[in-house]
């Protein structure tokens, strides 16, 4: 491929996405000439362009400036009248049709929020006013360059000053409230109930839970466990489906329906904590065809039900706030919820905190907790809030004007990554954000090079952060770096030019050693001495053919891999587990591997919360299926022994020809007690001896009506 | 570098109003951008109009680009945006006809027939226009972006909202599908 690709100063190297030879075929038949039409053939273009710079049609305001746009408010006040006019000028300036405050509410919000203001006057201040977040805010409008994210092109006809007016009339008129049913009245009566004791007695309290980047820090997933029930999240019918689990005589006794709550739900999941069951998703937008306006109205919704009794959950509370949803977390009942926020910089008010200022639950980020990133050339924000499940009410919130490309929680830290897309080298942003039992406090700023691969590229350990990182270097090639960061997020050691033209495919730090997976076409297994942070050094370098996604250590010497096989044109043939004999960093030898051929594909290799793993049960379970063949998947679950290596325990088949063009659903493995359920959601429970994997008994849950 | 150097003044002018310059610059990509569009939207029409938008944004917008020497990367994100504009509006006109139909599926379960056709008309059944339409939509913008764009798999990820692995395996398998129905065609 010959294209030339400038970035920063120098050309980037094309990404081949991990391919070699795979144009061989191909290549001549993509540069085949083709018939550019008239019109746009250089010469025709450039007559084009001079005819209409000649008669002035070249409309480079984007954005009419704010005088215009006040003297056609005040148009409108005078054509609509008094009454309706409040809630056009809302509209107008940009704010959420669905707005619709009661005056009263807006100003006791208001009153407590200065009074928190004051309160917190006296705290210490990492934080930044409101006023700088506006004059970042107000730097980037007059710097506005086309940008990736969603843009409005508006046609010739909305470029006028009258063709706006008509769109904002129009969206007001055929807009629907959103925030109706945010009003807490149906929820202010509910309190949790005194538990079933039916259902609740019989907890066991060994079941797995799901696998997460940081012990203790849970992460949504659709299928949960609370060694009572399993509970089952349906993205097709957007129902949440309780069943009690309880070996063979396991039955379906509970359901919520979501479709009622007008929302997206987040695909990730659910969480289950104490008897209350998390829903978290984003507001449903008015008209589908129309997901590239900016997202400046996008809010997500987070319910809490309650389940203690699961044949009758009740919605608890719902909690809202600015931006889509990135992620969510779940530590110590504490719930933290990350949404993203663009602010359309076009209607910047600094007399108008709303137009730069996000808001949590309906209320403005408090002065001190919006933080303003250092050197940010962006408009959007990260918004951080957590909410104590035990008392249904904020603990803390957090407003970050800055991208948020990675998020990684440690047991104590938030870390938000960001990288600067037009910026020269050096361009990964990074912030950490301390965090105990809800409260949080922006604790450092620091700059690194590169992007990460996912959030195991990135660990804490005795107050550094370790972290692999691709990036370019001045020339504009693709390298790969492990880099070492103190509190301060200031770097104190590196190991630079790694794996030339790779990527970090996957990444796993086991204490005093780091273990990461590169990738073009083969997969060097780099081994890396983390234990001096200031000289981290490279132990050894293990080539094999495919790639391992996701690293798991499965013993004090042993590392788990599960990725994809592939030949040297970059073919898969399979998905693949490999272990790894780690007991000498300095010599990593691949001691086991199974290919299996029959599968293209595995959910696990981009989603580590669908493997099913305990490594002292000895137990690896996930889902496999042939991407050709829609009606194929097996769930799968292998034992490793040094003698024998990996051992087929299980292999059960989920084919479900009746369901042919949407393909084989999801599926989870989880055990409670001695029984492990196949979770195939909205198709059917498998339930299996948890010692043998035998299996017991199969349970239809596609058409399963509640039973008492 | 004396190609950059190149760019850089050539944007420098397109900046003032010079529809010559511009139009250089644009001679360095619009083959790519045509291909682009044309393989990724299936009619020449649509591709017709969505590059002349394209040209036309960019022409007066290039006062905005900070980085001169990115006036590829520049041009072809205002192109993918457009791109991915259409194919939402044909999904919503299709998902009127069609019913309840996950993007997905409608792509690829109902509408091969439909969308070959279309394909094949106006293009003269050429090899790579039956390659592109054996894939669903979602793959044909994946790799239009790829190899006319020049993104990497990390920047369609972001630009999609996917997730990298999957652009990666979504576009290795999209290659795969096109270099078997060329076979086919043997």
């Amino acid at each position: 491929m010959n294209h030339e690709n400038k970035r920063n100063n120098g050309h980037k190297q094309r990404d081949n996405f991990g391919e070699n030879n795979w144009n061989e075929e191909l290549e001549p038949i993509f540069q085949e000439k083709v018939d550019v039409p008239e019109s746009l053939l250089p010469e025709n273009v450039e007559k084009r362009l001079q005819e209409l710079e000649n008669k002035g049609e070249i409309n480079r305001k984007k954005t009419p400036s704010y005088a215009k746009y006040a003297a056609m408010a005040a148009t409108l006040l005078l054509v609509i009248g008094v009454g309706t006019s409040l809630a056009i000028f809302g509209n107008f300036y940009g704010e959420r049709k669905d707005e619709t405050y009661e005056g009263s509410q807006v100003e006791t919000e208001h009153a407590n929020m200065r009074e928190e203001t004051v309160e917190a006057a006296n705290e210490e201040l990492a934080a930044v006013h409101y006023q700088e977040a506006y004059e970042v805010l107000k730097t980037y409008q007059s710097e506005r360059e086309i940008y990736e994210k969603d843009y409005v092109i508006e046609d010739a006809e909305s470029d006028s000053l009258w063709g706006t007016v008509k769109n904002k009339l129009r969206d007001f008129v055929g807009g629907t409230p959103k925030y109706t049913d945010m009003s807490m009245d149906e929820t202010a009566e509910m309190e949790v109930n005194e538990s079933d004791a039916s259902s609740a007695g019989d907890t066991v309290s060994d079941y797995s839970q799901t696998n997460v980047r940081t012990q203790g820090v849970d992460e949504a997933d659709i299928v949960k466990t609370d060694g009572n029930c399993i509970y089952e999240y349906d993205s097709n019918t957007e129902y949440i489906n309780i069943y009690k689990a309880a070996g063979e005589k396991t039955k379906k006794i509970g359901e919520i329906n979501l479709n009622s709550y007008e929302m997206e739900i987040n695909q990730e999941g659910i969480y289950i904590q104490d008897g209350i069951l998390v829903v978290t998703g984003g507001s449903y937008p008015d008209d589908v065809s129309d997901t590239y306006k900016t997202r400046e109205n996008e809010y997500i919704r987070t319910l809490l039900f309650d389940v203690t009794n699961p044949k009758e959950p009740q919605l608890l509370h719902k909690f809202f706030q600015d931006g889509a949803l990135y992620s969510t977390r779940l530590e110590a009942g504490v719930l933290y919820l990350i949404s993203q926020r663009y602010m359309d910089t076009k209607r910047l008010e600094e007399e108008r905190e709303e137009t730069y200022i996000p808001k949590v639950q309906g209320k403005l980020v408090p002065e001190e907790d919006v933080i303003v990133q250092k050197n940010y050339n962006g408009c959007q924000y990260t918004i951080i809030s957590s909410i104590s499940l035990k008392k249904q009410e904020y603990v803390d919130r957090k407003a970050v004007l800055g991208g948020t490309e990675n998020l990684y929680m440690s047991s104590q830290n938030i870390y938000l990554a960001d990288t600067d897309y037009y910026a020269s080298s050096d361009s990964l942003q990074l912030m950490r954000i301390s965090y105990k039992k809800g409260k949080m406090k922006k604790e450092a700023q620091g700059t690194a090079k590169g992007y990460f691969n996912d959030d195991y590229s990135m660990d804490e350990y005795n107050g550094y952060l370790r972290m692999v990182t691709t990036y370019y270097n001045d020339l504009g090639e693709q390298r790969n770096g492990l880099f070492i960061l103190d509190e301060d997020l200031k770097q104190v050691g590196c190991l630079k030019n790694l794996a030339k033209n790779e990527e970090i495919y996957s990444a796993r730090f086991l204490g005093d050693t780091a273990y990461f997976v590169t990738y073009r076409n083969t997969d060097p297994l780099f081994a890396v001495d983390v234990s001096n942070p200031e000289k981290p050094k490279m132990l050894s370098y293990l080539k094999i053919p495919g790639f391992s996604s996701y690293l798991h250590p499965y013993s004090k010497d042993l590392l788990l891999g599960i990725g994809l096989e592939t030949d040297e044109y970059s073919d898969i043939l399979g998905v693949k587990l490999s272990m790894f004999d780690i007991s000498d960093p300095g010599d990593v030898k691949e001691v086991d591997k199974v290919v299996l051929r029959e599968y293209d594909y595995a959910e696990v290799i981009e989603n580590p919360n669908a493997l099913f793993i305990d490594t002292e049960k000895n137990r690896i379970g996930f889902q496999v299926r042939d991407e050709e063949d829609a009606c194929m998947g097996d769930y799968l679950v292998y034992s490793y022994n040094e003698k024998t290596g990996f051992v087929e325990e299980l292999q059960y088949s989920l084919m479900e020809p009746e369901t042919a063009g949407y393909g084989i659903a999801k599926g989870r493995g989880v055990y409670i007690g001695d029984t492990f359920y196949v979770v195939s959601i909205g198709q059917q429970i498998a339930m299996f001896d948890l010692q043998t994997l035998e299996k017991k008994k199969v349970y239809d849950t596609r058409n399963a009506k509640i039973e008492k | 570098m004396e190609e950059q150097e190149k760019m850089e003044k050539l944007v420098f002018l397109a900046k003032n109003k010079d529809a010559h310059a511009f139009s250089l610059l644009y001679e360095m990509v619009y083959e790519d951008l045509y291909r682009m569009a044309l393989y990724t939207l299936g009619n020449s029409h649509d591709a017709e109009d969505v590059v002349g938008d394209t040209v036309l944004d960019a022409y007066s917008q290039i006062g905005n680009l900070r980085d001169e020497t990115a006036f590829r990367g520049w041009i072809f994100k205002i192109l993918t945006n457009k791109c991915r504009r259409k194919i939402k509006e044909y999904i919503g006109q299709r998902e009127q006809m069609v019913g309840e139909f996950s993007e997905e599926t409608a792509d690829y379960a109902g509408d091969a027939s439909y969308r070959k056709d279309e394909m094949e008309q106006v293009l003269d059944r050429q090899e790579i226009a039956y390659a592109f339409s054996c894939i669903s939509r979602e793959e044909r913008l994946l790799v239009t972006m790829a190899v006319y764009g020049g993104y990497d798999s990390r920047e369609i990820a972001r630009i999609l909202h996917m997730n990298r692995n999957t652009v990666r395996s979504k576009y290795q398998r999209a290659l795969k599908k096109m270099r078997e129905s060329l076979k086919k065609m043997e």
